[in-house]
C-alpha cells in the first residue's frame, strides 16, 4: 500500500486526461444536469429557498451522476484495457479509488456548472452561507461518486446497464441525498450542519466499502 | 514449480467452463494448451491471470497460493489476450508508460522506446491506440503485455488476426523468452504450431483436461484424436 496514493495519482491523472481529449463524459453531464434545471424551469412553481435549491441541485446532479459513472466505466472496457490494469501488481481497491476521485472530480466541476446555471434559471439563493451549502454538497458528492463508481464496476458491459445502473445506485444515494440536502439548506440559512456527522460517516461507509468490495464485484 | 493447479474449476455466465483442471508447469517450460472452440482455453489462462476466480480447487503461482499472492503475482505474469489492453484514447507510448509505471519499471519512458523499437510501432508510437489496424495493435498488445519482463507469459492464441510483422514481433518474443529460461503458456488451436513450440501440450476437451504429455512423439493426428475433432481444432503443417 506505499505505493497506493502514487498509483491513485497516476490512473486518475489518466482518466482526466482522456476525459481532456475525448470530452465524452463531462459535457453530457453538465447538459444532463442543465436539461434536468430546464424542464423544471419550464413547470415552474419552483422553491427558491435554500431548500429548494438544494433539492434542484440534487435532482440534476442524480442525472449527471448516472451519466458520467457509466461512461467512466465504459472508457475502461474499451479494448479490455481494465483488464490490462487489474493484471498489473496496483491493489485492486487503489483502482476503484482512483476511478472514485476521477468520476469525483467530474462530478465537483459539473456541481459548479449546473449550480451556476440555476442561478441564472431560477434566481437560487443561497443566502450568505455559501460555503457552507457548497461543503454539504461536496460531502454528499463524495457519497454518490462512490456508490456510482462501485455499481458501474459490478454491472459489466452489457445492454440496458445504464438502467440498472439507475435502480441501483438512487437507492442507495438516497440517504446521502436527504441529509446532504437538508445540511446544505440549513447552513444556507446560516445555521448549524444538522447531520454533517451523519454524511461523512455514510461517505467513509461508501468509500472503504467500495474499496474492499471492488476485487469481489468487478465484472470485466 | 511456476504453476500448481489442481482441481480447478470455473462458470463464466451461468457455464461451468472448467472441471477438475489439474496442471503443473516448471520454471523455463513451453506449454501449449489445445483445445477445440469452447474447450475453456481462454479461461483457464484467465484464472492463471487471476483475472478470473475459480470455484473450488487450488491455484499456487511461483509457489504461493494465487489468491493470497496477489499483486507479487501478477508483477511477475504478463497475459496477450485477444484484446489489446490498451486505452483507445491513449498513443501507445503513453500506453507503454502508462503501464511501466503501474508495473513499477523504473524508467518507464525509456523501456516504452525500447519496445517500440522491439515491435516496430515508431511510426506510430504518438498515434492513439484506438486508431491502430488490428495487426499494429497487436504489436501494441505484445509490447505491453511484456513491458515488466515478466517470468511467466500467458499467451491466448497470440497468432490470431495478426500481419506478418505482428507474428514476426511475437515469434521475436517468444525467442528470447525462451532463451532466457523463462516460462510460456500459450493456447493454440493450430496443433502443428503447438507440436513446433512447445515441450509439452496440455489438451482440453469440455473444461478438463484429456491430455498432458511432451510433444516429442506426438503427432498432429494423434493430438487431434486426443483433444477432440470439434470445430477450431486444425492440423498444422509442422506435425
Amino acid at each position: 500500500m506505499m505505493r497506493a496514493p502514487a498509483d491513485i495519482l497516476v490512473l486518475a491523472w489518466k482518466d482526466l486526461r482522456l476525459e481532456g481529449r475525448a470530452r465524452a463524459a463531462l459535457p453530457t453531464m453538465v447538459v444532463g444536469g442543465v436539461l434536468f434545471l430546464v424542464v423544471l424551469a419550464m413547470g415552474g412553481g419552483v422553491d427558491r429557498s435554500g431548500e429548494g435549491a438544494a433539492t434542484i441541485l440534487w435532482g440534476a446532479l442524480l442525472v449527471a451522476a448516472v451519466l458520467g459513472v457509466e461512461r467512466g466505466m465504459a472508457i475502461e472496457r474499451e479494448g479490455g484495457a481494465l483488464a490490462g490494469v487489474l493484471l498489473t501488481p496496483v491493489d485492486r481497491g487503489v483502482v476503484f479509488l482512483a476511478k472514485f476521485a476521477a468520476n469525483l472530480t467530474l462530478l465537483a466541476v459539473t456541481a459548479l456548472a449546473v449550480s451556476a446555471v440555476g442561478m441564472v434559471l431560477f434566481g437560487l439563493g443561497i443566502g450568505g452561507g455559501t460555503a457552507g451549502f457548497a461543503g454539504a454538497i461536496g460531502l454528499g458528492l463524495v457519497g454518490v461518486a462512490a456508490v456510482g463508481t462501485l455499481f458501474a464496476a459490478v454491472l459489466g458491459g452489457g445492454a440496458g446497464r445504464r438502467g440498472l445502473l439507475v435502480l441501483l445506485v438512487l437507492p442507495l444515494c438516497a440517504p446521502v441525498v436527504v441529509v446532504s440536502g437538508r445540511a446544505a439548506a440549513a447552513l444556507a440559512a446560516g445555521g448549524g450542519g444538522p447531520g454533517l456527522g451523519v454524511l461523512v460517516a455514510f461517505d467513509v461507509v461508501y468509500v472503504v466499502g467500495g474499496w474492499l468490495a471492488f476485487e469481489h464485484v468487478v465484472d470485466l | 514449480m511456476v504453476i500448481e493447479a489442481s482441481g480447478l474449476g470455473a462458470w463464466v455466465g451461468g457455464r461451468e467452463v472448467l472441471r477438475g483442471v489439474c496442471m503443473a508447469v516448471r520454471e523455463g517450460e513451453c506449454v501449449a494448451l489445445l483445445g477445440a472452440n469452447g474447450a475453456g482455453k481462454t479461461t483457464l489462462l484467465r484464472v492463471l491471470a487471476t483475472l478470473l476466480r475459480t470455484e473450488g480447487g487450488e491455484l499456487r503461482l511461483f509457489g504461493v497460493r494465487a489468491d493470497r499472492a496477489g499483486a507479487s503475482a501478477r508483477a511477475r505474469l504478463g497475459l496477450l489476450g485477444h484484446e489489446p489492453m490498451l486505452y483507445a484514447g491513449l498513443t501507445v507510448r503513453e500506453n507503454l508508460e502508462l503501464f511501466g509505471r503501474l508495473y513499477r519499471v523504473a524508467a518507464p519512458a525509456r523501456r516504452a522506446a525500447e519496445l517500440i523499437d522491439m515491435v516496430e510501432l515508431g511510426e506510430v508510437a504518438d498515434t492513439r491506440a484506438g486508431s491502430l489496424s488490428r495487426g499494429m495493435a497487436q504489436r501494441a498488445a505484445i509490447a505491453r503485455a511484456v513491458v515488466h519482463e515478466p517470468e511467466l507469459l500467458l499467451a491466448d492464441e497470440p497468432w490470431t488476426g495478426l500481419d506478418g510483422a505482428a507474428s514476426g514481433a511475437f515469434g521475436a518474443v517468444l525467442a528470447r523468452w525462451r532463451e532466457l529460461g523463462r516460462t510460456v503458456v500459450l493456447s493454440t488451436h493450430d496443433l502443428g504450431q503447438a507440436l513446433g513450440l512447445a515441450g509439452r501440450v496440455v489438451g482440453l476437451r469440455g473444461g478438463q483436461v484429456v491430455l498432458d504429455a511432451p510433444s516429442e512423439g506426438l503427432t498432429a493426428a494423434g493430438l487431434a484424436a486426443a483433444v477432440g475433432s470439434g470445430s477450431g481444432v486444425a492440423v498444422g503443417a509442422a506435425g
